[in-house]
C-alpha cells in the first residue's frame, strides 16, 4: 500500500540523514535525507488520512456567544462611592505615569554622540592609519579617509576625491538621507552616489544633492597640506553629519 | 496499549480523560485554504526549534558574532550549515505564509464579528514576525544587514520629539553602531520578540478553538467538518511533514544569506544592490521613492525618511488593524458570522484588498528600481517618477477595477439557478442560428 | 570609409598582416580622428595611457558599433572583438600617442585573498557589488559584472579608470595591493558553491520569491489531497 511505501521512505530518509551526519557527508546529503524523510512522513500521514475515507460532514452545534447577563460584578455601592472611585482611578493613572519612568530611562535622550574627530590640523589617514601625502591620488581617484587618532567614530569617515581637474575635495561619507556610506564615485560626471537610495551629489558644487531623496548636501571638509606634505583638515565639517533628527535645531 | 496506560495514569491524578476526549472528538471544518495558518504555525515552530540550537553556536558579542556565523556557514560542518539554512528559509517562508493566510482571512470575510480581535492579534503577529526576522538576520553583524540597521536607526531617529529616545531603545545605546549592538539585538530576537509572538499565538489559537473555526458550508448553527482524531490529526501531521520537507529541500538546493561574501559590518563600507529581506523590501522601495523635502517645525527638522519609513507603514497597519470595523460601518453588516463568503461577495473588500496588494507589490518592486532602470535602459529619475505616480493612481485604478469585476462576478447567475427577470436569453434554433428570448428580446 | 578599409582588405587578401596604422585608419579613425585628437563622435586618445587602450580593446568595447553607445550599456559588448595580434599591433602603433597616462600594468594573481577581499570591499563593491555581480551606478548606467574579466583587464581598469570608474594609482594601490585584489576577483570567478549546493543566493529578493514558491508548492500539495478526498468536486 501507499502508506507502507511512504513509511519505508520515511525510515530510509531518517536513517540516511543520521548516517550522513555521522560520517560528515556534505550538507546536501544530510539535507536530502531529511527531505526524503519528511516527504515520507507527509505522504504516509496524508495517505492514511485519505485511505480512512472519514466523513467530512460531521456536525456539532455552534453555541451562540452573545452578550450574557447578568453583569459580572455585583453592584456594591460601598466600594464605588463616587469620590473614592475617582481617586482610585487617579491613583491608577499616577502609577501609569510612574511606569513610564523605567521605559524612558531605557535610553538616555542626549543620545546622539555627534563627534566627528575632525578639527584644524588633524591629519587625514587611511584605514591602516597611514597619513595621506598630497600626491597619493591620481586625477579621477577616490579614497576613504579618517581623522588621525579618531578612526572609529561613526561620523568620522570622509571621502577624499581628486577630480579630473586635479583638485582635491573631501566630504563626509555619511549620507544625509539615511546614513549609508556615499561610496560610488563617477569621476567623468563628477558625482558621488549613495547606493542605498540613489541620492546623487555634485562633487564640483560642494556635494550639493541634485537627485534622489537626500535632503541636504554632504558636509564638506576643508583641506590643506602641512609642512611635511601630508593632507590635513583645516577645520571640522561645515555642516552636521548624516541625517537630521528632531533635536538638531539649526 | 502503552498510550492507554499512560492516559490512565494521568487521569487518576489529574482527571484528564474528559478533556482529552472532548479535544480529540472535536469537529473542525475542512478546506484546503485552512491549512495556510498551519503552515505559518509550523514554520514558527521550526524557527523556535532551530533557533534554540543556534543559540548554542552563536556568539552574541558584536566582535565575535560574524566569526561565529561564518563557522556555521562552513559547509564542512553540515549539521550547523543545514540548521542555519533551514532557520533563515523558515523565516522567509514564515512571513510569506502569514501574508497568504491573512489574504485568505481577508477575502473570505473570516475577520467579521465576532472574530475582530483575532484578526488584530494576527496582524500584530505579522508585524512581530517581520521585526523578528529583521533583528535575526542582523545578528551576524555582516555588511549587508549592518547597512539595513543603519537605515533603520535613521528612521527611528526621524520620529519627532522622541526620535533620539526611540533610536536609543532600538540599538541599545547612544550612537550607531554601539559596542553592544549585537547583544542588544540578540536579546530582542531571542527573548523579547519570540515570547510576544508565542503569547499572541497561544491566544490566537485559543480564540479559534473557543469561537470555533469558520467554514464554507452554509450551516450557521453547526460546525461541519472532520473529527480531530484521527482524521484531522493525520492531515495536520501531513502538513507538518510537507512543511519540513520543503524547508529541507530549500536548505539542500538553495544557499540563502551567504554572509561570507558580505564581510563584517563597517560603517564606511557599502555594497551595490543592498536590499533587505523581501518582507522589508516595501520599506526600501518607499524610502527610494520618498521626497527629499525636510520640513521644520520651529527649527526642529522632520527628516524626509520619516514619511516613507514610519508614517506609511503605521497608517497602513492601523488601517488594516481597524478594517473589520471599517468594513462593518461601510457595508452596514454588523451581524455575527460563522460562515465564510465567496471572495466576490463584498466588492468593496475586493477593491480595497486589490489596492493594498498593488501598492505592496509596487513598493517591493521599487526596492530594485536602480537595477530595473539599468536593465530597461531608462533614466532612474524618470522611473522614480513613474513609480510615484503609480503609487497613488495605481491602487485607485486597481481597486475600482477589482471591485467592478467582483460585482459583475457576484451578479452572474450560478449553474442551475434562475436568471433575473429582465435577462435576454440566447437560444439556438433548429436551423443552427441564434434567437433571443425573454421579455426584453427583439 | 572604404578607402580606409582598402589597405586592410588588401593586406588580408595578400596575406600580409595589416599594420597598426592600417587598423587604426580602418577601425578607429572615423570616431577618434585621423591624428587621434578625437571628433564629435569620440574622445581624444592623447595621453590616455596604454592601460586604457588595452582595456577597451581587449574587452571588445572598442571598436564601437556606434559612437558613445556601448559604454553606457550593461555588460553588452556592442563593439567588435579584434584578434589579439591586431590588438598588439594597434597598441604598439598608439603607444607614443597615448603615453603620459597609466601604462600597461604588470599583474600576477596575489596570494593574500583576505587582503584582496578587504580591498575589494573598500574600493570596488560599492559599484561592482558582492561577488562581482555588477550593479547600477545611477541614471541608466551600469558597473559591469566581473565574472568574465581576465586578470589583465582587471588591472587595466583599476589603473586606467575607464568611463566613470575611478582611477587607482600606484601610490593608492601598490603593486602588491593590485595583485591581491586582482587575485580576489579571479577567486570570485572560480568560487564554486561546492559540489554540494548547486545554486547560490543572488540576493534577498530572489530568496523571497523562492519563499513564496515554497508556499505555493505546499498549497498545491494540500489542495491535491483535499480535492482527492472530496472526490474531485468542491461543495
Amino acid at each position: 500500500m501507499t502508506v507502507a511505501l511512504f513509511l519505508i521512505l520515511t525510515i530510509a530518509g531518517a536513517l540516511a540523514a543520521t548516517a550522513a551526519a555521522a560520517f560528515q557527508a556534505p550538507p546536501s546529503i544530510f539535507g536530502g535525507g531529511l527531505a526524503l524523510a519528511f516527504i515520507g512522513l507527509a505522504g504516509a500521514a496524508g495517505a492514511t488520512a485519505s485511505a480512512m475515507r472519514a466523513p467530512d460532514d460531521l456536525t456539532e452545534p455552534r453555541t451562540a456567544r452573545g452578550p450574557t447577563s447578568p453583569p459580572p460584578l455585583p453592584d456594591d455601592g460601598r466600594v464605588t462611592r463616587p469620590a473614592f472611585g475617582g481617586m482610585w482611578l487617579a491613583a491608577i493613572g499616577a502609577f501609569a505615569l510612574l511606569g513610564l519612568v523605567p521605559l524612558i530611562s531605557l535610553a538616555r535622550k542626549p543620545g546622539r554622540a555627534s563627534r566627528t574627530g575632525w578639527g584644524a590640523g588633524v591629519r587625514l589617514v587611511d584605514e591602516n592609519n597611514a597619513p595621506i601625502p598630497h600626491d597619493r591620488l591620481v586625477a579621477g581617484a577616490i579614497e576613504t579617509v579618517f581623522p588621525q587618532g579618531a578612526t572609529d567614530l561613526p561620523e568620522a569617515p570622509a571621502v577624499l576625491i581628486r577630480g579630473d581637474d586635479g583638485g582635491y575635495r573631501a566630504f563626509s561619507k555619511v549620507c544625509t538621507h539615511a546614513g549609508c556610506p556615499v561610496a560610488l564615485y563617477r569621476h567623468a560626471s563628477h558625482q558621488l552616489i549613495c547606493p542605498c537610495h540613489q541620492s546623487i551629489f555634485d562633487v564640483q558644487d560642494g556635494a550639493r544633492n541634485i537627485s534622489g531623496p537626500a535632503p541636504r548636501p554632504l558636509p564638506g571638509l576643508p583641506l590643506d597640506v602641512d609642512a611635511e606634505g601630508y593632507l590635513v583638515a583645516r577645520g571640522d565639517f561645515d555642516a552636521p553629519v548624516g541625517p537630521d533628527d528632531w533635536d538638531r535645531v539649526s | 496499549m502503552i498510550v492507554r496506560r499512560a492516559a490512565g495514569w494521568l487521569d487518576e491524578r489529574f482527571g484528564t480523560n474528559a478533556i482529552v476526549h472532548v479535544t480529540l472528538k472535536k469537529i473542525y471544518p475542512d478546506h484546503w485554504s485552512f491549512y495556510l495558518g498551519e503552515f505559518a504555525l509550523y514554520f514558527f515552530l521550526v524557527l523556535v526549534g532551530t533557533g534554540i540550537w543556534l543559540t548554542f553556536a552563536f556568539d552574541a558579542s558584536s566582535q565575535n558574532a560574524y566569526a561565529s556565523v561564518l563557522a556555521l556557514a562552513d559547509r564542512s560542518h553540515p549539521i550547523g550549515y543545514v540548521i542555519r539554512q533551514v532557520h533563515h528559509w523558515a523565516a522567509v517562508c514564515f512571513v510569506a505564509a502569514i501574508l497568504v493566510h491573512m489574504g485568505r482571512i481577508f477575502f473570505t470575510g473570516a475577520f467579521r464579528r465576532p472574530r475582530e480581535l483575532n484578526w488584530m492579534i494576527g496582524l500584530c503577529m505579522l508585524m512581530l514576525a517581520s521585526f523578528t526576522g529583521f533583528t535575526g538576520y542582523s545578528l551576524p553583524n555582516d555588511g549587508l544587514s549592518g547597512t539595513g540597521l543603519r537605515i533603520a536607526y535613521s528612521v527611528a531617529l526621524s520620529i519627532p520629539l522622541i526620535g533620539r529616545w526611540a533610536a536609543g531603545v532600538f540599538v541599545g545605546g547612544n550612537d550607531f553602531p554601539t559596542p553592544q549592538l549585537t547583544t542588544h539585538l540578540y536579546t530582542l530576537h531571542v527573548y523579547f520578540l519570540p515570547v510576544l509572538i508565542a503569547a499572541l499565538l497561544g491566544l490566537h489559537l485559543a480564540l479559534v478553538i473557543y469561537q470555533k473555526h469558520t467554514q464554507f458550508v452554509r450551516d450557521p448553527a453547526h460546525v461541519v467538518g472532520r473529527r480531530f482524531w484521527p482524521d484531522y490529526a493525520l492531515r495536520t501531521i501531513a502538513a507538518l511533514g510537507a512543511t519540513l520537507a520543503v524547508l529541507a529541500l530549500l536548505a539542500t538546493f538553495f544557499e540563502i544569506n551567504p554572509v561570507g561574501d558580505y564581510g563584517p559590518y563597517r560603517p564606511w563600507i557599502v555594497m551595490n544592490g543592498a536590499v533587505p529581506d523581501w518582507y522589508a523590501a516595501f520599506l526600501e522601495g518607499s524610502l527610494r521613492l520618498g521626497p527629499a523635502t525636510e520640513f521644520r517645525i520651529a527649527g526642529h527638522p522632520i527628516p524626509p525618511v520619516f514619511w516613507p519609513g514610519l508614517v506609511l507603514p503605521t497608517v497602513t497597519f492601523l488601517f488594516l488593524l481597524l478594517w473589520p470595523f471599517i468594513e462593518a460601518r461601510l457595508t452596514g453588516d454588523r451581524a455575527p458570522h460563522d460562515v465564510l463568503q465567496r471572495t466576490t461577495a463584498v466588492p468593496l473588500r475586493v477593491g480595497v484588498g486589490a489596492a493594498l496588494i498593488f501598492d505592496g507589490l509596487l513598493l517591493t518592486i521599487a526596492a530594485g528600481d536602480d537595477q530595473t532602470a539599468a536593465t530597461l535602459h531608462v533614466r532612474l529619475d524618470t522611473l522614480v517618477w513613474v513609480y510615484r505616480i503609480a503609487l497613488f493612481a495605481g491602487p485607485v485604478i486597481a481597486g475600482v477595477l477589482a471591485a467592478r469585476i467582483a460585482a459583475e462576478m457576484r451578479a452572474r447567475v450560478p449553474a442551475g439557478g434562475e436568471p433575473p427577470p429582465d435577462a435576454v436569453l440566447l437560444v439556438r434554433n433548429a436551423r443552427g442560428g441564434y434567437e433571443e428570448e425573454g421579455p426584453q428580446a427583439g | 570609409m572604404l578607402i580606409f578599409a582598402l589597405p586592410v582588405l588588401l593586406a588580408a587578401v595578400l596575406g600580409t598582416a595589416p599594420s597598426g596604422a592600417d587598423i587604426y585608419a580602418a577601425k578607429c579613425a572615423s570616431c577618434h580622428g585621423a591624428q587621434q585628437w578625437g571628433s564629435p563622435d569620440g574622445p581624444s586618445l592623447h595621453r590616455v595611457g596604454l592601460a586604457d587602450v588595452d582595456f577597451y580593446l581587449s574587452t571588445g568595447r572598442m571598436p564601437a558599433a556606434a559612437p558613445w553607445v556601448q559604454v553606457a550599456h550593461r555588460d553588452e559588448r556592442a563593439g567588435q572583438q579584434l584578434p589579439l595580434a591586431e590588438i598588439r599591433v594597434l597598441e604598439d602603433y598608439l603607444a607614443p600617442v597615448v603615453a603620459g597616462g597609466p601604462p600597461l600594468p604588470e599583474v600576477v594573481s596575489g596570494n593574500d585573498l583576505e587582503h584582496g577581499h578587504q580591498l575589494y570591499e573598500m574600493n570596488c563593491q560599492q559599484c561592482h557589488a558582492v561577488g562581482g555581480d555588477g550593479g547600477s551606478i545611477g541614471r541608466s548606467d551600469w558597473a559591469p559584472a566581473l565574472h568574465q574579466a581576465t586578470i589583465d583587464q582587471v588591472a587595466d581598469a583599476i589603473r586606467a579608470g575607464p568611463g566613470e570608474m575611478p582611477r587607482f594609482g600606484e601610490r593608492q594601490l601598490t603593486q602588491s595591493d593590485l595583485d591581491d585584489v586582482a587575485g580576489y576577483v579571479l577567486a570570485m570567478q572560480n568560487a564554486q558553491p561546492g559540489s554540494s549546493i548547486p545554486s547560490r543566493s543572488s540576493g534577498p529578493v530572489p530568496e523571497g520569491a523562492l519563499g513564496y514558491l515554497a508556499i505555493i508548492v505546499l498549497m498545491t500539495f494540500v489542495f491535491g489531497y483535499w480535492r482527492h478526498d472530496k472526490g474531485g468536486s468542491i461543495k
